[in-house]
């Protein structure tokens, strides 16, 4: 059973706030469906002995490109500036 | 029914402009959207501008490319540049790609029109299309009823003649479960068919881009125009055109029929399946009976190792670069994750969180391990099925389309995957073409699943059954445009 402390852990590592979220019923949510996932931890069937990949992977060679200009790439940025994105350290935008 | 043989035909003979086609699916769209929310962006200056293009080249009396006119709707999940893309997130809300997908660069290199974007689930994330940020597609066949998901926009698109035929993606049976639910055919093709380059990644080894259309032909003429290969996208292999190789006939066909894809199914979806087994056997095929006893393995199998490679690609979304971003936060780390809670939905986050779990230490070898273990023993089953038999046949999903807001939990309505999920872990291709109804009226879908690139045999099989039928599953809704 997951707890709501190991949730807490959880959300902070994939990044997820879980201020204004229900974390009991979240909770209940992801038991349910981690007690469901927990069938295959009893599956008793005979499993090989590595999975392999789902695809050959055909890497091309590292050839510098032209890429998409800047001014297009920053197009869909909330803030940019001089160039660049903008990340803020430190308070709210206004 | 509009199919895109009849359309080209009308195009060709000069009885229709492209311009006047263009103008009438716009104006049902405009007209019928807010009640079936189909699409997210209608993409009229697009749609008008390559009309035109292809009322020049009719004037001057030049050849028509196969989907040259067709308007289509192709799903907000695939990236049109210069067009609005929102993976029917609050999160993507206001992106617009710098870049086509390699699946759209080549319908918009002939000239195919296109209506505007599908709705989905958020992301690719459901099976009802109601995880929509935009709310969600409602089902043409019956309005009380969901459209399926997560391609559930473009298949309510096609159903309520609001476009010729769709664009989809399917990671667990995100083009099949829609098309059954509408009563339409959806082709999911063998993983590195058709490029992912430019489709929003939800499970990247699960992704797969793909038809839904109104007939099995329609379906086969889209598969020829989007299986190149692609030197940009790592995993694509390309495909044959397969609607030179269709003849319709199933004689001596080994037809598999593993009993546990039939275990508990409702009497309504039993007995149309049951009917398509006589008919084929009727025309020639034989008939193989199977065992697949890992299918109970599948859905966590599946769910585990989507959710991880979900947490995995969702991870990018911080809102610097783009999409949706918190407007209060204490510091950059509270900013990101404040933007990721406000931008992703209920299911979304739920998803993230499960594929953060199961990939933690302590829990990596116990659920993400064991899961791609299970999936090369998937495989291999497969496989040796498919050494008995050309086709496996099952229902697509072991019910018809649910009532709008049924309410269900997270796990019930995983379990609605459960035949169409197997086919994604193996990278293989299935159809699902209608067989039938239940006794509402609604549509009962058929799965017909393949060996790897054996796109023709499933749609071949999937041709033969609409031609003995005369095509009378095939219906669409009394809306939209009638040609």
């Amino acid at each position: 059973m997951i707890t709501v402390d190991e949730l807490k852990k959880i959300a902070a590592l994939a990044k997820l706030s879980l201020d204004g979220e229900d974390v009991e019923a979240l909770r209940r949510d992801i038991d349910n469906v981690l007690e469901f996932a927990d069938t295959i931890a009893q599956a008793a069937v005979d499993l090989p002995e590595e999975a392999g990949g789902e695809a050959s992977w055909r890497f091309r060679e590292d050839v510098c490109r032209p890429s998409y200009p800047a001014e297009e790439i920053l197009k869909n940025a909330g803030e940019r500036q001089d160039g660049f994105f903008v990340a803020r350290q430190r308070g709210g935008l206004i | 029914m509009n199919t895109i043989k009849n359309v080209r035909h009308l195009l060709k003979c000069k009885e229709i402009t492209c311009r006047e086609l263009t103008v009438r699916f716009l104006k049902a769209a405009e007209e019928l959207n807010p009640e079936l929310t189909a699409y997210i962006t209608l993409t009229r200056e697009a749609a008008l501008k390559t009309a035109d293009d292809v009322d020049k080249k009719i004037q001057k009396g030049e050849e028509l490319q196969p989907l040259e006119g067709i308007p289509f709707c192709l799903k907000d999940n695939i990236s049109t540049k210069g067009l609005r893309t929102t993976c029917a997130s609050r999160m993507l809300e206001d992106y617009t790609p710098i870049y086509d997908a390699a699946v759209w660069e080549s319908l918009k290199g002939q000239n195919a029109v296109i209506i505007g974007k599908g709705n989905m689930d958020e992301f690719a994330m459901g099976s009802t299309c109601e995880n929509s940020y935009f709310g969600g597609a409602k089902n043409p066949r019956n309005l009380g009823h969901v459209a399926g998901g997560s391609s559930g926009g473009v298949a309510a698109a096609v159903a309520g003649n609001l476009a010729v035929y769709g664009i989809g993606s399917d990671t667990g049976g995100s083009i099949r479960m829609p098309a059954s639910f509408c009563g339409l055919v959806g082709l999911k093709p063998t993983y590195g068919a058709v490029s992912r380059r430019g489709l929003i990644a939800y499970g990247s080894s699960l992704d797969q881009i793909g038809p839904i259309a109104a007939c099995t032909e329609d379906a086969a003429a889209v598969f020829d125009e989007i299986c190149a290969k692609d030197p940009l996208d790592m995993t694509s292999e390309g495909s044959e055109p397969v609607s030179d190789k269709l003849t319709g006939s199933v004689r001596g066909l080994r037809i598999g029929l593993a009993k546990e894809f039939f275990d508990g199914l409702p009497e309504s979806v039993r007995r149309p399946l049951d009917e398509a087994v006589d008919l084929y056997r009727k025309l020639g095929a034989e008939l193989v009976e199977l065992e697949f006893p890992l299918l109970k393995y599948v859905l966590p199998t599946y769910y585990i190792i989507a959710c991880a490679e979900a947490s995995s690609n969702l991870g990018r979304y911080d809102g610097l670069r783009y999409g949706h971003r918190a407007s209060a936060f204490d510091d950059l780390n509270d900013f990101i994750c404040r933007t990721r809670s406000e931008g992703f939905g209920q299911e979304v986050r739920r998803r993230i969180l499960l594929g953060a779990y199961v990939l933690s230490a302590g829990y990596y070898d116990a659920y993400y391990n064991k899961a791609q273990l299970l999936r090369k023993s998937i495989k291999n089953e497969f496989s040796k099925m498919f050494s008995r038999c050309d086709v496996l046949l099952t229902p697509t999903v072991p019910v018809t389309a649910l009532k709008s807001g049924a309410g269900m939990t997270p796990v019930q309505m995983y379990q609605t995957d459960i035949c169409t999920c197997s086919v994604n872990i193996a990278g293989l291709p299935a159809v699902s073409l209608p067989c039938g109804h239940d006794g509402k009226g609604l549509p009962v879908g058929m799965q017909l699943i393949g060996d790897k690139f054996s796109e023709d045999v499933v749609l071949n099989a999937s041709l033969a059954f609409e031609r003995e039928t005369e095509g009378s599953h095939l219906k669409t809704a009394d809306m939209g445009v009638l040609l």
